[in-house]
């Protein structure tokens, strides 16, 4: 069955291709949409750990930093969730 | 089990994003299935259903940081949003006309570029206008599904509710209608492709 596909259908593809070989928009001076991740409110707590275990962490810290990837304050909870979980208090209001 | 994370997206506004977010989490309800619906629009329209109070699935408004107890997640994006979405799988609502198809084939070559795996959806055709139909039937040659226009939807949206809410049971077409987007749910349940930042985020 033949297709009766708009004429415009090509045209807006061939553009649209153009685009996308870019990387671009159609109107890329427009202002874009900024997204914004909400860090939750910290506070700071110190404790009196071994210098080897501040070693490590901070090492750990140092290479997640160079990837982009957690910080350290979230590994730190991380860490803090794993505990509660072992000693099995209610983290749901975490 | 894998939680099926589905992202619902297109950056023109007003193609139906929240309208299939909400109402194919409704249709997983009926497979017995427990969805979640994150609302990622600061329009907040699919909480707004949610604070409505008669939805049978949870909306939230943010991504959990924990695995959510849940089958399949829908991420309802917000219009203007140009960044696609992490999910391998995204769902694309378009309205059949040349300036929405504009926006849409701009999205949607972007994300074939990263080899997402795209479901169409033409949302609110009006088979009586030649241009629309032919658009619709040009959209279904290259595998799109159809959710024509329909009064039982401006009914749900008057009473936040989705069409498979029983209080429709009685709408012109509500069967119809329903079985169009169950079939998508079918399509999506049968997409076997999960990324490896899916399987990694809910591991």
């Amino acid at each position: 069955m033949p297709s009766n596909k708009p004429n415009w259908m090509d045209e807006e593809e061939s553009r649209a291709e153009e685009i996308a070989e870019t990387g671009g928009t159609s109107n890329p001076k427009a202002p874009q949409l900024v997204k914004v991740s909400r860090e939750p409110a910290r506070k700071q707590k110190a404790f009196y750990i071994q210098e080897s275990f501040a070693e490590m962490f901070e090492d750990l810290a140092h290479l997640e930093k160079k990837k982009n990837g957690v910080k350290a304050p979230q590994l730190a909870e991380e860490a803090l969730l794993m505990l509660f979980k072992k000693y099995k208090l209610d983290t749901s209001k975490l | 089990m894998k939680i099926k994370l589905v992202s619902v997206w297109n950056p023109k506004g007003g193609q139906g994003k929240s309208m299939l977010a909400l109402n194919l989490a409704a249709a997983a309800v009926e497979l017995g299935l427990k969805p979640i619906v994150v609302c990622q629009d600061q329009q907040g329209t699919s909480m707004l259903y949610y604070k409505g109070g008669n939805l049978p699935f949870q909306v939230i408004d943010e991504i959990p940081a924990e695995r959510p107890n849940a089958d399949i997640i829908f991420f309802d994006h917000q219009a203007s949003d140009w960044e696609v979405p992490t999910t391998n799988l995204l769902i694309m609502p378009i309205k059949p006309a040349r300036d929405q198809y504009a926006t849409y084939i701009d999205a949607f070559k972007r994300a074939k570029k990263l080899n997402k795996e795209i479901i169409t959806v033409v949302t609110d055709g009006q088979a009586h206008r030649a241009d629309e139909k032919s658009t619709t039937n040009a959209l279904i040659e290259r595998g799109a599904y159809v959710i024509p226009s329909s009064g039982v939807f401006s009914r749900a949206a008057g009473e936040y509710r989705t069409i498979f809410d029983t209080e429709l049971n009685k709408a012109y077409k509500v069967g119809e209608r329903r079985k169009e987007i169950s079939k998508i749910l079918g399509k999506i349940l049968l997409e076997q492709t999960i990324e490896k930042a899916e399987v990694e985020q809910y591991a």
